[in-house]
Parts: C-alpha cells; sequence; structure tokens
C-alpha cells in the first residue's frame, strides 16, 4: 500500500466510489442467481411431476408405455460417482498436498502445471482415451471405464482446490507447531488439512458435481444399459445418459423422463452438499482464520 | 491453539471418504441383492399385464389373444414366426446379455423392440447405445459389441478395415422419412408448401435467398409468400436423417452433387445447425422464415407443433409424408436391385432407386433403410461372443424382422414389406456359430 | 542423541526428537509424490494417445490443418481455424463475464453477510448447486429458453441501433457466439464463486483490521488488502474455470449455431473445438475423420499448455516472493 494513498481525494468520493463498487456487487449476485433461479425452478416444474416411486424403482419402459423409471441409472450413477471418488480423491488431495508442502520441487511445478492443463480438456476427449486405453483390450465398455473417465475429469478440480486451501493456511500455523516438535507429516495432516478443510471438502463437492452432470465422456466408456447393475466389467447406466437420450428424443413422454432424472441429479447433489457439510460441521460466513 | 481444537483434520479427511464409500457401497448391496436375469423376469410379468390390457401393438406375440385386436398382416406374420419360434418360446433361451450400438434414428424403436423380446424371452438382456451410426459400425468392427446399427451401409473402406476373413452381415430393419418442416408467419398449418428436390437444393445451396422467390412461388400459386430471407436450419451432428436428405439433394441436383456431396455430415453451404433432431425442431420454432430438415417421427409426434411442405417425386406428384406413402417408398425402393445379407451395400442406395421409379404416384422420395450389423460367424475366438450371447443375438433379431415391426406403428416408423423381410430371414438364417448354423431351418 | 527437552517455559518437547532417515515425513512425501507423478504420468499418457490418434491426420495436413479454414467430411479437406477462433472468443467471453460475477458473489458471501448465517448458507449451497446441472440441461435451457430472450431483448436491439460496430453487424438468430458465451459464463460461475469464497474466508482477519484502522472504505480494504492476499487462490478458480470453459462439450453445441466462421461480430454462428468433436465424432466414418477430431484434441491440448503457459508466467512474475503466507 503506498503511503497516502487512502488519503486522496475527499471522504465523500470514496464513500460514493465504495457505494458504487457495493451496488456492483449486488448486481453480480443477482445476476448470477437469476438463471440459476430460473434453470433449477424449470427443472423442478419441468421435472416435479414425474416423480413417484415407480420413477425411483423401476426399469425403463420403451415409449408409449406408461410407467417406468430410471432406477438403474440412479443406481449406476451412484456407482460410477463412487468408484470414480474412491480414485480421483485420493491422487487428488495427495497432488494437492504435495503442490503445497514442497512447492520448490521441480516435480511440484510440473505436475502442478501439468494439473492445470488437465482441467482444461474436453470430456469427450478424455472419454475417447478412456476408451482406447480401457474399452479396447477389455473388448468390452465397463463401469470401470465410465469411472476411470469420471476420475480424470474429478482429479484436477480436487487437487487444485486441495493446493489453494493449504497454501493459504499461514506459515506461522506450520512454525509453532514445527517447533513443538510435532513431525511435519502430523503437521500436514492434522493441522495444516484441519485448517484448510473446508476448502478441500468444496473441492471434493465440485468434483463430484462436475463429474456426476458429464455426459460426454461416458458414451464410449460405460456405454448405458437398460438394466441394473451386473458387473463391473459390462455396461453400465447412468443419469446424465438418460437425460441426454430422452431429452433429445421427440416424445414428450420421455421428455418429461429426462427433466426428472436432471431433478434427481440435482436433488441427489443437494442433499450430498447437506449432508457433507452437516458433517463436517462448517460454517459458511463467519468462518475466519484468527492469526 | 491446537489442543483447544476438538475436531480433527485425519477424522475429517476419513469421514468423507467413509461418505463416499457408503454411497459406492449401497449401490454395490442393491446390485448383489438384485442379479440380472430373474430381476429382468419380474419386471417383465409385472408389466405385461398391463401391457395386455393397453392398448398395445402387436409386440407380444407369444400371447395369441393380442392377434383379434391386429390387423390382417400381423395375422399372417405371426403364424409364419410361430412354427420356427415356438420352440424357441416354449422352452427360454439360456441367459445372455447382448450389446448394440448404432445410430439414434432407431433408439425409440429399438427400446420397443427390446421390450417387446423380452416379453418372449425374459433372460435374454438387450443394451443398445445410441451412439451413432458411425460409431455403430466402428465398434461393431473392433468387436466390443455383439451388433452394430447404422442408418447407411458401409462404404467401401470400411468394409476394407473388417477384421481378415470375416464376413459382416447387412439386415435393413427398418426404415424413416424425412420431411422439410419450416416456420413461416402467415402460413397456416393447414397450407402445406410444394417443394422440388432442386428448390430445396438451391434453398440449401443458398442460391434461393427468398421466401417469395419465383422458383418457390410457381410451385405454390395458391399462397402468399412473403418477402423475407429464408433461414437455413440443419443438423450439426452427423446422422443418417442427413445421410438421406442430401442424398436426395445430390440426386436431385448437380451443384449439390459435386459442391456438397452426401454424407451422415457435410460442409454446409449455408444456415446454422442445431444439435439433434430436438435442437433442429426448436431452431426453427425459434427462428422465424426457416426451414430445415426433419425425421418424420419427430413430425408425427408432434402434430400441429411443426408444419412441414411436400415434397416431389419422381412421378411429378407432390406427397405430403406419412407412413402409408413412406412404407410404399420403402416397398418401391426395395423392389429391386437389394443385394444379399452377405454381399457389399456400398453401392446400394434407396433413396437411389425410389428416385428413378416413375411408376408409383404416391411413394415419398426422402426415405431411408437402417440397418443391423451382425458378423456371418460368430464364435468365441473372434468379438468373444458366447453361445448364449450368440442364439439369444440372431433370435432377437429374427423376432425384430418377423415380429417387431408393428411396434413402430405408433411411435412412427413404417414396417419392412415382405421381399426385404424374406431377404432378412435368410440372412439369418445363414448366421453360423462356430460353425453351425443357430436358427434351425 | 534421543532426549525430551526441557525447554525454559517448563514445557516439555512433546516427542523424543531425532533426525529420521525413514519415517512418516518421509512416508507422506512418498505418497503425495506418487500422487503428484501419477498426473504427469496421465498427461503424458493423454499426449501420447491423442499424438497416435492424430498422427494420419498430422501426416496428411501437417501445419495447414491450423490454418485451414475448410472441414468438408465428404471431400476429406480439413481445416481448424475457424474452431480454434471459436474457442478463445466464447471462453474469453465466458471469463470476462463470468469471473468478475464469480467473485462478486464470492466477496458478497465472505464479506456481506456477516451477520445473516442462514442466508449466506443457503445461497452458497444455492450457487454450487449450479454446478450440478447437467450440461444437457443448460443446452437445452440456453436453446428453449435463454436464446430466444436473448434474441429479442438484447441482440435485436443492440443489432437495430450499434449495427454499425463490428461486434454487432450479423442479424441476431440467438444462436451464436453471444448465446454460447453467455451460457458459459454461467456454467463456470459456481466454480469461481465456491473456489473463491474459501479462498476469501481464509484470509486473515488481521489483513482486514490493519486496512480497516487506516481509515479505509469497505471496498478499499476488499481491494486493497483481501484481494491480493487471495490472489493465488483467486487464480486458481480461473483456471478451474477456465477448464470448464474450455472443455464444455454438450452445452455450447445447443446454443451457438455450429457453423465454422471466423468473423468479429458476436452474434455471428460459430463453433468450437470440443462443439465438433462431440458434433461429429460418433458419425465419424473413415479414419481419416476420425484422426482429424483427435487432432482437434490435440489442438485443444497445445491450447491449454499454452494458455496455462502464459498465466505461469505472468502469475509467477507477480508473486515473486515466497508462496507462503504470513
Amino acid at each position: 500500500m503506498e503511503n497516502g494513498d487512502l488519503g486522496k481525494g475527499t471522504y465523500r468520493r470514496r464513500h460514493l466510489f465504495d457505494r458504487i463498487m457495493t451496488g456492483f456487487i449486488f448486481l453480480a449476485v443477482f445476476v448470477a442467481v437469476l438463471p440459476l433461479v430460473l434453470i433449477v425452478a424449470d427443472v423442478v416444474i419441468q421435472g416435479g411431476a414425474e416423480l413417484s416411486l415407480d420413477f425411483f424403482t423401476k426399469l425403463p419402459t420403451p415409449v408409449g408405455i406408461a410407467g417406468g423409471g430410471i432406477a438403474n441409472a440412479i443406481q449406476g450413477s451412484a456407482i460410477l460417482i463412487g468408484l470414480a471418488s474412491l480414485i480421483a480423491v485420493p491422487i487428488g488431495v495427495g497432488a494437492g498436498i504435495y503442490f503445497s508442502e514442497w512447492p520448490e520441487s521441480r516435480l511440484s511445478a510440473i505436475s502442478s502445471f501439468m494439473n492445470d492443463v488437465l482441467a482444461e480438456f474436453p470430456s469427450i476427449t478424455i472419454g475417447i482415451f478412456v476408451y482406447i486405453i480401457i474399452v479396447l483390450p477389455t473388448r468390452t465398455f465397463s463401469a470401470v471405464a465410465g469411472a476411470a473417465a469420471l476420475s480424470i475429469i474429478m482429479i484436477p478440480i480436487v487437487a487444485r482446490t486441495t493446493e489453494e486451501s493449504l497454501k493459504i493456511v499461514p506459515v506461522s500455523l506450520r512454525e509453532a507447531s514445527l517447533a513443538l516438535g510435532i513431525p511435519r507429516w502430523k503437521t500436514v495432516l492434522r493441522i495444516v488439512i484441519s485448517t484448510g478443510r473446508s476448502g478441500l471438502v468444496t473441492g471434493v463437492l465440485l468434483a463430484i458435481a462436475r463429474a456426476t452432470g458429464e455426459t460426454a465422456p461416458l458414451l464410449f466408456t460405460a456405454f448405458g444399459s437398460g438394466y441394473f447393475f451386473n458387473s463391473l466389467w459390462s455396461p453400465i447406466a447412468a443419469l446424465p445418459l438418460t437425460i441426454y437420450t430422452y431429452g433429445t428424443s421427440p416424445y414428450s413422454d420421455w421428455i418429461a423422463k429426462a427433466w426428472g432424472a436432471a431433478l434427481v441429479l440435482v436433488g441427489f447433489m443437494l442433499i450430498l452438499n447437506l449432508g457433507v457439510k452437516l458433517l463436517i460441521g462448517r460454517r459458511y460466513a463467519g468462518v475466519r482464520a484468527e492469526i | 491453539m491446537q489442543t483447544s481444537r476438538k475436531a480433527v483434520s485425519g477424522t475429517t479427511i476419513a469421514l468423507v471418504v467413509v461418505i463416499v464409500i457408503v454411497i459406492a457401497g449401497f449401490g454395490a448391496y442393491v446390485a448383489f441383492y438384485t442379479p440380472g436375469p430373474t430381476t429382468v423376469t419380474s419386471v417383465s410379468t409385472s408389466v405385461s399385464t398391463s401391457v395386455a390390457t393397453s392398448v398395445a401393438t402387436s409386440v407380444s406375440t407369444s400371447v395369441a389373444t393380442s392377434v383379434s385386436t391386429a390387423t390382417s398382416v400381423s395375422t399372417s406374420v405371426s403364424t409364419s414366426v410361430s412354427t420356427s419360434v415356438t420352440t424357441a418360446t416354449s422352452t427360454y433361451l439360456a441367459a445372455a446379455t447382448i450389446n448394440g450400438a448404432g445410430g439414434t434414428l432407431v433408439f425409440p424403436l429399438m427400446s420397443s423392440w427390446i421390450f417387446g423380446f423380452t416379453q418372449v424371452q425374459p433372460n435374454i438382456e438387450v443394451n443398445y447405445s445410441p451412439v451413432g451410426s458411425g460409431a455403430g459400425i466402428a465398434q461393431i468392427t473392433a468387436g466390443t459389441v455383439n451388433f452394430g446399427e447404422s442408418d447407411a451401409p458401409l462404404k467401401t473402406s470400411q468394409y476394407a478395415a473388417l477384421p481378415n476373413g470375416s464376413t459382416l452381415l447387412t439386415i435393413p430393419v427398418s426404415a424413416s422419412g424425412v420431411v422439410p418442416a419450416y416456420n413461416i408467419p402467415g402460413i397456416s398449418s393447414t397450407t402445406h408448401l410444394n417443394f422440388t428436390g432442386n428448390v430445396l437444393a438451391g434453398i440449401f445451396l443458398g442460391d434461393i435467398t427468398a421466401w417469395n422467390a419465383p422458383a418457390i412461388a410457381a410451385l405454390n400459386p395458391g399462397a402468399t409468400l412473403p418477402s423475407n430471407p429464408i433461414v437455413v436450419v440443419h443438423r450439426s451432428d452427423g446422422s443418417g436423417t442427413m445421410y438421406a436428405f442430401t442424398q436426395y439433394l445430390s440426386d436431385s441436383n448437380a451443384t449439390w452433387r459435386t459442391k456438397v456431396g452426401f454424407s451422415t455430415s457435410v460442409d454446409w453451404p449455408t444456415g446454422i445447425g442445431c444439435k439433434g433432431n430436438a435442437g433442429v425442431a426448436g431452431c426453427i420454432a425459434n427462428t422465424q422464415y426457416s426451414i430445415g430438415p426433419l425425421e418424420i417421427a419427430y413430425q408425427i409426434q408432434n402434430p400441429g407443433a411443426i408444419n412441414y411442405g411436400a415434397v416431389q417425386n419422381h412421378a411429378g406428384h407432390f406427397v405430403l409424408a406419412n407412413l402409408t406413402n413412406i412404407n410404399l417408398a420403402v416397398q418401391a425402393g426395395a423392389s429391386s436391385g437389394l443385394p444379399a445379407g452377405n454381399a457389399q451395400w456400398s453401392s446400394f442406395s434407396i433413396i437411389n432407386n425410389i428416385f428413378n421409379d416413375s411408376m408409383d404416384t404416391q411413394v415419398y422420395p426422402v426415405t431411408t433403410f437402417t440397418y443391423a450389423l451382425v458378423y456371418q460367424s460368430l464364435s468365441a475366438s473372434y468379438a468373444g461372443t458366447s453361445n448364449a450371447q450368440a442364439v439369444g443375438l440372431v433370435n432377437f433379431l429374427w423376432w425384430v424382422v418377423n415380429s417387431g415391426q408393428n411396434a413402430g406403428k405408433n411411435i412412427g416408423y413404417p414396417s419392412l414389406p415382405a421381399n426385404v423381410v424374406t431377404l432378412d430371414d435368410t440372412t439369418l438364417n445363414s448366421i453360423t456359430y462356430n460353425g453351425t448354423p443357430i436358427l434351425g431351418s | 542423541m534421543a532426549e525430551r527437552f526441557k525447554l525454559e517455559t517448563g514445557l516439555t518437547t512433546a516427542r523424543k526428537v531425532r533426525p529420521r532417515r525413514f519415517g512418516g515425513d518421509q512416508i507422506l512425501k512418498g505418497l503425495v509424490g506418487a500422487a503428484a507423478i501419477f498426473v504427469v504420468l496421465l498427461l503424458i499418457a493423454l499426449g501420447v494417445e491423442l499424438t497416435e490418434g492424430a498422427s494420419l491426420s498430422l501426416t496428411t495436413f501437417g501445419p495447414g490443418f491450423l490454418i485451414g479454414t475448410t472441414w468438408d467430411p465428404v471431400h476429406e479437406i480439413f481445416g481448424a481455424l475457424p474452431y480454434i477462433y471459436g474457442t478463445l472468443l466464447t471462453s474469453a467471453l465466458a471469463l470476462l463475464i463470468g469471473l468478475p460475477i464469480g467473485l462478486g458473489v464470492a466477496i458478497f458471501l465472505t464479506e456481506k453477510v456477516r451477520g445473516s448465517k442462514l442466508f449466506g448458507y443457503a445461497l452458497g449451497t444455492l450457487v454450487e448447486l449450479l454446478a450440478a446441472v447437467p450440461s444437457v440441461i443448460y443446452g437445452l435451457w440456453g436453446l428453449f429458453f435463454l436464446s430466444p430472450v436473448l434474441k429479442t431483448y438484447v441482440e435485436t436491439p443492440l443489432h437495430a441501433y450499434l449495427g454499425f460496430v463490428p461486434l454487432f453487424a450479423s442479424v441476431p438468430f440467438g444462436l451464436d457466439f453471444f448465446t454460447a458465451g453467455i451460457i458459459l459464463a454461467i456454467m463456470i460461475i459456481p466454480t469461481v464463486s465456491a473456489v473463491s469464497r474459501d479462498i476469501l474466508n481464509a484470509v486473515p482477519n488481521s489483513q482486514r483490521e490493519a486496512m480497516y484502522s487506516l481509515g479505509a472504505t469497505h471496498w478499499e480494504v476488499i481491494r486493497r488488502s483481501v484481494l491480493p492476499y487471495a490472489r493465488s487462490g483467486i487464480f486458481g478458480a480461473t483456471i478451474l474455470g477456465l477448464g470448464r470453459a474450455v472443455g464444455e462439450t454438450m452445452a455450447v453445441t445447443f446454443v451457438i449455431g455450429n457453423t465454422p466462421r471466423i468473423t468479429a461480430s458476436l452474434f455471428s454462428g460459430g463453433y468450437t473445438l470440443s462443439a465438433v468433436i462431440a458434433n461429429e465424432f460418433a458419425e465419424a466414418s473413415y479414419p481419416l475423420y476420425v484422426s482429424a477430431l483427435i487432432e482437434i484434441g490435440l489442438i485443444l491440448f497445445g491450447l491449454a499448455l499454452i494458455i496455462n503457459l502464459f498465466a505461469r508466467l505472468l502469475i509467477w512474475r507477480m508473486t515473486r516472493t515466497t508462496r507462503f503466507r504470513v
């Protein structure tokens, strides 16, 4: 801060500028919330009519035959996300820890750079990549391939957010811990991560949200299925695939099912979000690092 | 500071991981307690009762009572089928899962077929993924699926890419038509504009730019055409619908043939691309004075919402597409020149056949087949097919060709003419597993 | 050598102090280092597979692919320049609009809603929920709702009154770079805001207190002490947002008009690298076609490398000193 910078101009001018910027911030929030409300309202309105016990428990039926549901897609998505998270979260968090705790090493610089590049990959290219390295050699579409594709999408998000949330933990915390004789690994795992845990959790939830909504990488890996989960090495249904194939069809009952499936997806994310945050006990407004 | 905190970060991480594992575990739990085939059986039996009472097509042929509501066509079909299938229905086939991939055009019909076939053979699971005709061909070539499905037959180069010594059979399973849909304020939905292939080519080339151009006005003397510029809409993704449409334009107009050609994806000279039939319909609905090619099933499902025009066939008649005249077109186009199932179909074009047919006044010219693709010699050493899968696959296709054709009526698909059914039956009979033919006859 | 030290304050060190050759430190570094190596390996594998798949197209077209403007699958001529242009333009638009708004929401949540925790919590969760909406739904919503609205209320008036400006020169149909940019901006807002919010929350209060004590207004506190402190984190949020914008396949193809065109006008239809792969890969019927589409994936790889290289150099220059904050 340059000396005397804050004294420039009259107090009234600075105060006015502050008011204007506050107005802009409110405007930004309004602009952000508006499409959000519209989209969610659209999903709720168009999808709400579809919700029924049948919808959650039955297999899909063809056009023209009433009833039927998306039970297999819900199960498939849950399995795919669970598997993908099992792979992506440890790797992503691990990489993020490495980037933040050992930033001076060359591996850290290269890897974190590569991680950013990975974040910008189109999901369909990742799907094609997994198709080449998993589906073709095993000669079958599979849940494993689908989960692999999703985990590749999730890793950069988790790694980046982990790195940033850990980097912003003040050095003084680390130094204090080390000064007390706590070994480095304990410092990292117990103190640094604990302090930055809200950012970490946000990153994981964001990654899961992203992966749950992706269609393109599943087209050539998980393939989709009309039946319940069979084995890890056979095709598996997923909600985004159902939404894609039903939503772009000309049949009104199928289109309605697509919106219902979208509502289930968003609802599932909401429950996951709320559940995790309740468990972790984080609060939004008011948590500050007090140094 | 640390001692005053109760929450420990290691536990936090473990909690998140545990939640995630629980989700996966729940899914796995449900999976392992709902084993595959028996679930299908229970689902299908509970639904089949409601199907019989609803206004169903003759999808469940094993139920004799349904024949009483069917037309005479289906009675003859079901009797001819029963001789070869009764042996199969009286004892269920062994459990198997069959995977197929191919075009989006036939996907709604395919799901009806799978559903209907499961009534007959509850142990056979069929998965179909509408990834596109090109992907369908790629998958069957790579051997990752048991059957492929494509709106266009294989090109010579694609036949060359097949595994050495293998024969891929081409089996027409259904057909579809493409209509010119438009959105012109002032033209009511009861007025159907007339188009010729030449005029359509001119519009899509960008040569005819206004709705009241002399070429269009000459075809529609009774209508008051506005002077607004035409907004061209086309598909952005590759599709069999575009394959048929561009082929029709190529046959009608020499400039289009040389400049653009025909394929599932082309370099459109003008216009905006919209994704999927839904996208094209949406774009047309949202853009005044627009025109675009739309699949007939889409129009049938949304009558009144989409205006479309009549197309002139080779006999000079302007034909407004419906299932009847598409059926007639399929019959006319398939009446001659059909290759054998195991031959190469690269030079076969139903559109060309229809185009050169000047006899029939009622055929709709923009009609196309859609094909199933299966290898002739199935075995475990090659494409990894098991005996149960091979038997299930051939029976499924047999059912589709012979019993499933009426399933499409309510959702906008024509049925195969008799000569094509016969050809397909011959082809299916030639499929072998480890050398022995699968179907008895 | 191992002993407990009794400090002057009377405390005893928690554990025996002994230099270790193989202990928890090394295990941790090894494990997380392995994760970092895995990321590198993954990217190398991606690069290798992409290059292999694109080799046919690379040898056929060479560098002409990058500057070619014709994409004709029937006559087997492929050129990617319009797609590169479209990707750059829409991503720039998305960042230009989405980044300030996302940051604004994050600032709002961390600075302005101190009083009502429930409101902040609800709003924050709501914004994060936007990230979960599937991209197909964004596409459908964009096509059937946003595009007509933008066309009627924004594009047509702008074209009517400011049509002489090259930016607004084309006749608007609602399916163009502009709508695609807006949809992408909406899609990156949750990412940018969620990540920024955590970063801003982690800025120590001492920074703010110091500014307040000097008599700064709230905005000056934000602008001059909170944001600079969080600079690296916000950059991370930008990268993730950019990643979503560049890599988004489904939603863009519904609203961009899918016509390969290079023009200054925002209201013209366009095409992006990801959209063309999404549209045509499934139907690509011969090896050169498939190879050309994979080469487009390779171009995206290269673009991401270049963009990130520039961004890193920029950041490195800005944050020359220690990465850790006091």
